[in-house]
């Protein structure tokens, strides 16, 4: 049976083709919903993601009032149903703004916020470029469950408020937690800019509900989701292994193909059939 | 030194105010708040004797940069705002701070550099004034429009401030407005 996965298009999205790409290019049948659907076919689906962009031009704060959709009452009814939910770079701040991710009292308090990036505690503004991150108790979230704590993965970055603040709560229970964290290409995390690209609290990128169904991620792994979509100038063993790749005249999966086919092994569990590859 | 609040409005549509309205009255259902205005505050410290000569600094800044607004599309209200008839005791003004991703000093610093003011300090907020309709009936109205409008505490709950990296007060309407 098909696994249907919806990309929820808001005012001003700019992802939601290259994310349906990837989720497509990872067994998911895939349809873009508009922000606006109504409940009943909203809930069709076994997975949603929220892409990234500028909803509605970010104004007031970026995420909030996007946040504030019926859509997203219904996406914290689907985030009860354990069906598996992402968020991406302006989807992440949504989730943030919206108490689904870290969702520790189980109530979808306000638990993290997604603050301007910083450098030195000055502000930073909008950054664009390729940064590397390692994956944190990554059996306790459904998007992260296909990498390892000895991953170091090359993802790009683009985004004005990137720096994660934590409440007290999340805080707590962040050791708990499955995140991903900016480190160096060997894999070091280091608080400084630049492994560090935003100030954002911990090093986190990405970071997930106390529940593990819902991931919210500032960079973006549709963008690095096949490997031609890597650049050969960046360092480790992903651009390498791209070289190799081409010389052979051939193209294959990227680092971030595992986080699209773990959402799909999820579905295939749930539905009580095993994944396919 | 001479103190100076310049209280920056958008000339034509604020977008940023047309947004926060619809999240609160559609998405949120607070369909009691009748009216959201939104400033960007300027708080200016100069380094001159008289309020005359700190008017001249604002006008020399205004003039010759857009680091505190862009004249094209935006004007300014010194100290004061001009009082709309609509004001009541259902009214609140809310100014917030941001606390992260902010440099005041070094706007301040770049001021100086470009137009040669005499000033010391700047200090930013935005100021949102809320005003609930005149029906409205909760007793405590600040603390209604703190919870339900200002402070976002859950999905449901407020738009204007995210308490884990803004902070805010509701200010005195009688220096608000000059009264």
């Amino acid at each position: 049976m098909t696994q249907k996965c919806a990309i929820i298009q808001f005012p001003g999205s700019n992802c939601e083709y290259e994310t349906a790409k990837a989720a497509t290019r990872y067994g998911f049948d895939v349809d873009i919903i508009r922000w606006n659907v109504d409940e009943a076919a909203f809930h069709k689906y076994d997975a949603y993601i929220l892409p990234g962009g500028f909803s509605f031009q970010d104004r007031v704060r970026a995420g909030v009032v996007s946040a504030k959709l019926a859509v997203m009452s219904y996406l914290k009814n689907a985030s009860a149903d354990e069906k598996p939910i992402l968020g991406i770079c302006n989807g992440c701040q949504m989730l943030a703004e919206s108490g689904l991710v870290t969702d520790v009292a189980g109530n979808a308090e306000i638990e993290i916020a997604l603050a301007p990036n910083t450098r030195e505690e000055k502000p930073h503004g909008f950054m664009c470029d390729w940064v590397y991150v390692r994956p944190e108790n990554p059996d306790a979230n459904v998007f992260t469950s296909r990498f390892s704590e000895s991953d170091v993965i090359p993802i790009p970055v683009n985004h004005g408020e990137g720096h994660f603040v934590l409440s007290q709560a999340a805080e707590s229970v962040l050791p708990e937690l499955a995140s991903f964290r900016y480190c160096t290409v060997d894999g070091k995390i280091e608080e400084t800019y630049p492994t560090n690209p935003n100030g954002t609290a911990f090093n986190i990128a990405g970071l997930s509900n106390q529940q593990g169904n819902v991931f919210a991620i500032m960079p973006h792994p549709e963008r690095a989701a096949e490997l031609r979509q890597i650049p050969v100038s960046i360092r480790g063993e992903w651009s390498e292994k791209k070289r190799q790749a081409f010389a052979e005249g051939q193209d294959g999966d990227g680092p971030w193909a595992n986080m699209f086919l773990a959402m799909s092994d999820y579905v295939a569990k749930k539905r009580g059939v095993y994944a396919t590859r | 030194m001479q103190h100076v609040k310049l209280y920056v409005y958008a000339k034509n549509l604020d977008l940023h105010c047309i947004s926060a309205r619809e999240a609160i009255r559609q998405f949120l259902g607070v369909e009691d708040m009748s009216q959201l205005r939104r400033f960007q505050k300027w708080e200016l410290d100069f380094d001159v004797a008289t309020p005359e000569e700190a008017q001249e600094q604002v006008d020399l800044i205004v003039s010759k940069t857009y680091q505190l607004l862009n004249q094209n599309k935006e004007g300014y209200y010194v100290n004061a705002i001009p009082k709309p008839s609509y004001v009541e005791s259902n009214t609140s003004v809310v100014d917030v701070v941001r606390n992260i991703g902010t440099d005041d000093a070094s706007v301040a610093e770049g001021i100086r550099q470009k137009t040669g003011a005499k000033l010391e300090n700047a200090r930013h907020s935005i100021v949102w004034e809320v005003t609930l309709d005149s029906q409205h009936d909760s007793g405590d109205s600040q603390a209604y429009i703190q919870d339900n409008i200002v402070v976002t505490s859950a999905q449901n709950k407020g738009v204007l401030v995210n308490p884990l990296f803004e902070s805010f007060e509701f200010l005195d309407l009688a220096t608000v407005y000059g009264d």
